[in-house]
């Protein structure tokens, strides 16, 4: 006659029909008299039916000894994170941040052409320096051919010849009747 | 989401800081043009523009500081009418034959041959000559009148301290501004620049009467000076016509070449003409005055001269008297100077 102990142990195995012929006869006998031992039976019965009903998919064929033969030829890794986890580690967030202030900033770093400045010049006194006629009439004729060039220019050039010559001198129009036309 | 937030602050502040980065250095749109295309076009298609405007200009070695309104034709005729210092009410004609300079305050008005701007084709050999002798870079871009400009700095091949920088409206290519140096930027010879500039349009033309002056001016006070017209000759022609042989340099700074030579008035007290050299580097004028006449005094300064004057250089070497005029290191007037001594 089976004890109790070892009734509980041959249940898993009593439950799915795996035990021998003259086993199983004396597990029957045993919970036919033994209430504790069929209510074990129920119990892990009833376990059963749950992972029947709910977990009922199966492993790939070959799973176990794959898994096996991997752990026994050492070649189990840690499995490596996706190339794009890194963008969310604290340092490649601290470097977003940078680069946020980056652009923001550089667009005012950058050196930009200057609007067109003119360079502050002094200009003191009444007017060039003072030159012999000869000299002025000189001057003016060099800056009439050197006026030849682009408007922008010319008007600079001109300047220096009308200048250079003394245009400067008030004439009264009698005096202009009178000699005006002898610098023909 | 939340430890995402980082990145997608930084996609944003990107995209802000792009678009700053755009509006602070966006080009306008010259094409693929390197920077002698862009001089040529200034020195041909931006020399006909029509157009009136404003204009400040800087020559501090004579100590003038003047602004003037300015009227151009598509034929290139124009008129320049100074608005400040010591030119204030001056009016400078020129339209296709003569060239008109009237001062109201001295009530003269002289009259002169028009001496350029040359037809188109001579323009293009001006930029020719020009880019021969100056490297052409590009600079950016600038404001100016109103205008984005492409800024170019030309620098001579002969003599990288003497530069100009441009400022070139990239739609006419005219030229919006200029600044001509020697050596720094500091170190300014020259400079115009237009303040205000409107282009006209074909109903906007000027007439011709715009290029002259009213004809009631020409009657009182219209005279021709002394100098201000001459024919061109080869220096052979010149020294036949003048009475004494016309000598060239034979040391001139590299590039240069002569565009003609001229009579000119000597100042002595004989009356008799003498000559003028007129060299260009395409940029740059050089101009060489000389005589050699046999009646001319020998103490005479023909052309005047003044050793303080960094523009000019004078010498009396015989029976020749030399100016040079130029805007170059004296040195190198000097130099000219020279070579003309050893003839």
């Amino acid at each position: 006659m089976l004890k109790c102990t070892r009734v509980i142990e041959l249940l898993p195995d009593y439950s799915v029909a795996l035990l021998d012929h003259r086993t199983e006869a004396a597990v029957d006998s045993h919970l036919e008299i033994c209430e504790v031992c069929r209510r074990e039976l129920k119990t892990m019965d009833a376990a059963v039916a749950l992972v029947a009903q709910h977990g009922g998919l199966q492993p790939p064929v070959g799973l176990f000894n794959a898994v096996r033969n991997r752990i026994e030829a050492g070649e189990a890794v840690r499995e490596r994170r996706p190339w794009w986890f890194w963008f969310n580690t604290t340092p490649a967030r601290s470097l977003a941040m940078g680069m946020a202030v980056l652009a923001i900033a550089l667009p005012f770093t950058v050196p930009v052409q200057p609007s067109y400045q003119p360079i502050e010049i002094s200009m003191h006194g009444d007017g060039p320096e003072v030159t012999s006629s000869a000299l002025a009439s000189s001057i003016r004729q060099h800056a009439m051919s050197a006026g030849e060039g682009p408007l922008t220019d010319r008007v600079a050039w001109e300047a220096m010849a009308l200048l250079a010559n003394g245009e400067r001198e008030p004439v009264s129009d009698a005096a202009v009747e009178n000699g005006g036309r002898s610098q023909r | 989401m939340m430890r995402s937030a980082p990145w997608l602050v930084a996609a944003l502040c990107l995209a802000v800081g792009g678009g700053l980065l755009y509006q602070r250095t966006r080009r306008v749109d010259a094409g693929p043009l390197p920077a002698e295309e862009v001089v040529r076009r200034a020195w041909t298609q931006g020399r006909r523009v029509p157009l009136e405007g404003q204009q400040t200009v800087q020559v501090p070695s004579r100590k003038i500081q003047v602004e003037a309104k300015v009227l151009q034709s598509a034929e290139g005729n124009l008129r320049i009418e100074y608005l400040t210092g010591r030119l204030k009410g001056v009016i400078v004609w020129e339209n296709e034959a003569q060239t008109y300079r009237f001062n109201p305050e001295t009530k003269r008005l002289s009259v002169a041959r028009r001496r350029g701007p040359g037809a188109t084709a001579s323009l293009s050999q001006e930029g020719v000559q020009l880019l021969n002798n100056y490297t052409a870079r590009l600079d950016g871009e600038a404001p100016i009148a109103g205008r984005q400009a492409l800024v170019v700095e030309l620098r001579s091949r002969r003599d990288a301290a003497h530069w100009r920088r441009l400022w070139i409206d990239p739609k006419t290519w005219f030229l919006l501004a200029s600044e001509e140096h020697q050596g720094t930027d500091k170190n300014l010879l020259r400079s115009s620049q237009f303040t205000s500039v409107h282009y006209l349009t074909p109903g906007e033309a000027p007439s011709e009467a715009q290029f002259s002056p009213p004809a009631d001016l020409i009657r009182r006070y219209a005279s021709a000076r002394r100098g201000d017209t001459s024919s061109r000759f080869s220096p052979e022609q010149l020294g036949k016509l003048v009475g004494f042989p016309i000598r060239q340099p034979s040391a001139l700074p590299a590039g240069y070449r002569l565009e003609g030579a001229y009579p000119t008035p000597c100042a002595c007290k004989v009356p008799h003409q003498a000559a003028r050299l007129a060299y260009t580097d395409g940029l740059t004028a050089l101009t060489l005055f000389q005589c050699g006449h046999p009646r001319c005094p020998k103490n005479t300064k023909c052309f005047g001269g003044d050793p303080r004057d960094q523009m000019t250089a004078f010498r009396r070497h015989g029976a020749y008297f030399y100016l040079i005029v130029g805007d170059m290191p004296h040195l190198e007037l000097e130099r000219v100077l020279d070579s003309l001594a050893a003839q």
